[in-house]
């Protein structure tokens, strides 16, 4: 199997990337005119294309499409994140023999069809946005290619479930935006059951308390304290009166006191680190809580190298750094191969 | 050239799903859609985190429980359209054989309990393979099945800051900030169906069943991956921008004219910039490089800002769009439900019952050969497939399906408290 992928909004690179972690021979189509990269791009860069196959064709020029053709015919399923206007000029629907498979911001049809549309402008229009950041204050978005990386993962299984099927699709399209919809837990459900608006609330998952974010000495910690783990908590901050507070006495009480128990709480984690709380909340007193970790903290995860889960990349001109390896591995972990990045010119 | 078919490419799989809360029922319910058979075994006490013996407050149409409450709530008939549902007490051993009974009859099994709960059961992955040696087994704890933090407890909302997303998200450096709906569990659950086609496309080529690990934990670290590498090459953190952009400028989430009305706009290069500045009718010579715009954000943020707020966001957003500036309303949910590009791809799907009314739920993002998929079934009520499924899958009888639910292995109604704390004595 081959995957000829090409485009440049990211999600049909990650798409790529799974084909090609997973086995499958991926080749990258680079527009040849776009070569100097900043350290921000060359991240992208490697993380997306390492151990891919490279050619830099200009396909918005005629021969240069000509050339995209030739390759997709050489191909099992094409990938690609280009907007539709250049698809039209691809004459897409009958670009190849391959199983073609599109990834847009607004999918290849409908009034928005040939809107602009990134990560930042999807996760507004899909209702993300809104209910993410503080109550009176503006919304907050994410700092990641979230929309892309989720739409890629479902390219490629829709992609490969029907390429293994026995009547696969010439076609399959897949909707940025649709996949932010798909992926709502709280805001269209939230109103098509009860007509209300879910808004902004801070940290708080705010059907059940204590579920926040909270200071400690180092850092913050989350705590997830649904009613089960409730006498465990008051036990790790060494506070049993809470158990006989009336205020806190169940969940709906818990609930409608949430500003004096976050007081409470907030003192009580100043005098932990983070590595404290971890140790106290989850080892010894079995509760889910979690620290806000630095990326430092995390690549140096003791957890993290015995699952082998960082992958070794050498970087010409850097040398060996850790990349995320595949989200999913057969048991038991073993070490995943190292790879070497190739720039797009190098290709 | 392929012949155009298909919108249910999974069907003849059989899955067994196990998964409870966010994250797992999303996955099978991707696969649902996709075609496969979903075979949603649960214990007739709780759903997720919900005890379905006393009515909690919860998404209920209208806001109103009614008697089945346990059949009403909102996220649970989201999450587990397409789906037969079953419900078996894995806790007898006459509930355990009929289990991996099923097992032998279909070709994954997949749970997100805790990293030993499979083992304890004693339905271990070996248990599994005893029963079917080709299944494909997919576990998704927090943490993994193995490694020193494998037994930390777990849900989205604290496994979050554990990936390092907290650390670069919020207002300021001082103010960092979670997403505070668990993501982890929405990444984990779209790629525990990527894990599950993997495995059976790879069954296809070697024959063989395999049992994979799939924690929430390193699901979203996966998705920061460009961060981490970029931490490595410039040996500093990515800094915490708010809704700013490290490549684009400006960028950002403006007020518009109303309550809480707001858009998001984007600028990732100097024409949208020129189209941006002729529609805001401000002075743009100022700032012609990206660098120069990023520099003055702040005053950027400001003008921009300005001519918002007297904006409708609708408005202001096809205007934008029109120019070809990425601009976007930042849309509450009714917004979404009745967009016009939303309603026109039709996307949302209406499902309901005797026992639920029929409102639109979130559909699929994924078209095959241009067509949406087709006949869509609601989310099973407690317990609703037991007899078809056994019957149709083991074989079994009137009479032994009867018994089974006499003797409590099989339910389609939750106890009652004392009924269970009758069952928990014995």
């Amino acid at each position: 199997m081959r995957v000829l992928e090409f485009g440049d909004n990211i999600a049909a690179g990650y798409c790529g990337r799974l084909f090609h972690q997973y086995g499958i021979e991926v080749v990258r189509v680079d527009l040849s005119s776009d070569i100097a990269i900043s350290d921000i791009e060359r991240s992208l860069d490697i993380f997306l294309n390492t151990g891919k196959r490279r050619v830099a064709i200009d396909y918005r020029t005629e021969e240069g499409r000509e050339l995209l053709a030739r390759l997709a015919q050489k191909s099992d399923l094409v990938v690609t994140d280009c907007l539709p206007a250049l698809l039209d000029e691809l004459d897409w629907h009958h670009f190849a023999d391959a199983m073609r498979v599109s990834i847009t911001p607004f999918g290849l049809d409908g009034p928005y069809r040939d809107w602009q549309g990134s990560g930042h402008i999807l996760l507004a229009m899909g209702g993300y946005t809104y209910i993410i950041g503080d109550p009176n204050r503006s919304p907050l978005s994410m700092p990641m290619h979230y929309v892309e990386y989720q739409s890629g993962q479902f390219a490629y299984t829709a992609a490969l479930a029907s390429f293994i099927s026995d009547s696969p699709s010439s076609e399959i399209e897949v909707s940025m935006l649709e996949t932010v919809m798909t992926l709502s837990q709280w805001s269209t459900i939230y109103w098509t059951m009860q007509q209300k608006i879910r808004k902004r609330q801070g940290n708080r998952m705010g059907n059940v308390h204590p579920v926040s974010l909270y200071r400690c000495k180092d850092g913050f910690v989350y705590l997830t304290i649904v009613p089960t783990f409730w006498h465990n908590l008051v036990a790790m901050i060494d506070r049993p009166e809470l158990l006989d507070d009336e205020r806190f006495s169940s969940a709906t009480a818990r609930l409608d006191n949430m500003d004096a128990l976050d007081d409470i709480l907030n003192e009580s984690f100043l005098d932990l680190t983070m590595a404290e709380c971890l140790e106290l909340g989850q080892r010894k007193y079995r509760l889910p809580i979690g620290t806000a970790m630095t990326l430092d903290q995390v690549l140096d995860s003791e957890h993290l190298e015995a699952r082998h889960y960082w992958q070794n990349v050498t970087v010409p001109g850097h040398g060996k750094i850790r990349m995320p390896g595949a989200a999913f591995r057969k048991t038991p972990a073993m070490a995943q191969p190292d790879l070497t990045y190739a720039r797009r010119d190098d290709g | 050239m392929r012949v155009a078919t298909m919108d249910k490419p999974l069907t003849g799989i059989r899955i067994i799903d196990l998964t409870h809360v966010w994250a797992g029922p999303l996955g099978t319910r991707i696969l649902g859609d996709l075609g496969a058979e979903v075979l949603k075994i649960e214990t007739d006490t709780a759903r997720g985190l919900r005890d379905m013996r006393i009515p909690t407050p919860g998404m209920y149409p209208g806001g109103d429980p009614k008697d089945e409450h346990w059949n009403r709530h909102g996220e649970f008939n989201k999450l587990n359209r397409n789906k037969k549902g079953l419900s078996i007490n894995l806790k007898t051993d006459e509930g355990k054989s009929i289990f991996l009974a099923l097992v032998e009859h279909s070709d994954v099994v997949i749970e997100n309990f805790s990293a030993t709960a499979m083992d304890r059961l004693g339905l271990g992955y070996q248990s599994l393979r005893d029963a079917n040696p080709n299944i494909i087994y997919v576990a998704m704890p927090g943490f993994g099945t193995a490694g020193p933090d494998s037994d930390f407890v777990a849900f989205g909302p604290s496994v979050e800051p554990m990936t390092g997303l907290t650390a670069m998200m919020g207002y300021s450096e001082e103010e960092q900030h979670t997403t505070a709906m668990g993501l982890p569990d929405a990444v984990a659950g779209v790629t525990a169906a990527a894990a599950v086609v993997t495995a059976i496309a790879q069954r296809k080529e070697t024959g063989q069943g395999q049992h994979l690990d799939l924690p929430l934990h390193e699901g979203t670290i996966n998705l920061l991956g460009e961060k981490y590498i970029e931490a490595q090459l410039t040996g500093s953190r990515p800094a915490v921008l708010a809704n700013r952009s490290a490549s684009f400028s400006p960028q950002g989430i403006y007020p518009c004219k109303g309550d809480d009305e707001w858009i998001a706009i984007s600028c990732p290069d100097d024409s949208t910039w020129a189209s941006l500045v002729s529609i805001l009718a401000i002075e743009g010579d100022q700032y012609p490089t990206m660098a120069a715009r990023q520099q003055h954000h702040d005053q950027l943020d400001e003008l921009i800002g300005s001519f918002t707020r007297q904006c409708d966001k609708h408005e202001l957003m096809v205007r934008l769009q029109e120019a070809s500036v990425p601009a976007g309303a930042v849309q509450k949910a009714p917004d979404v439900l009745s967009d016009p590009h939303v309603l026109d791809r039709d996307y949302f799907v209406e499902m309901g019952g005797e026992h639920i009314e029929r409102v639109p739920y979130p559909g699929s993002p994924v078209k095959f050969d241009g067509q949406r998929a087709t006949n869509w079934q609601r989310a099973p009520k407690l317990g609703e497939h037991n007899e078809e499924v056994l019957r149709d899958v083991l074989g079994m009888t009137d009479t032994e399906i009867s018994r089974l639910r006499d003797d409590g292995v099989i339910a389609n109604l939750p106890p009652t408290i004392e009924d269970s704390r009758r069952r928990s004595k014995n």
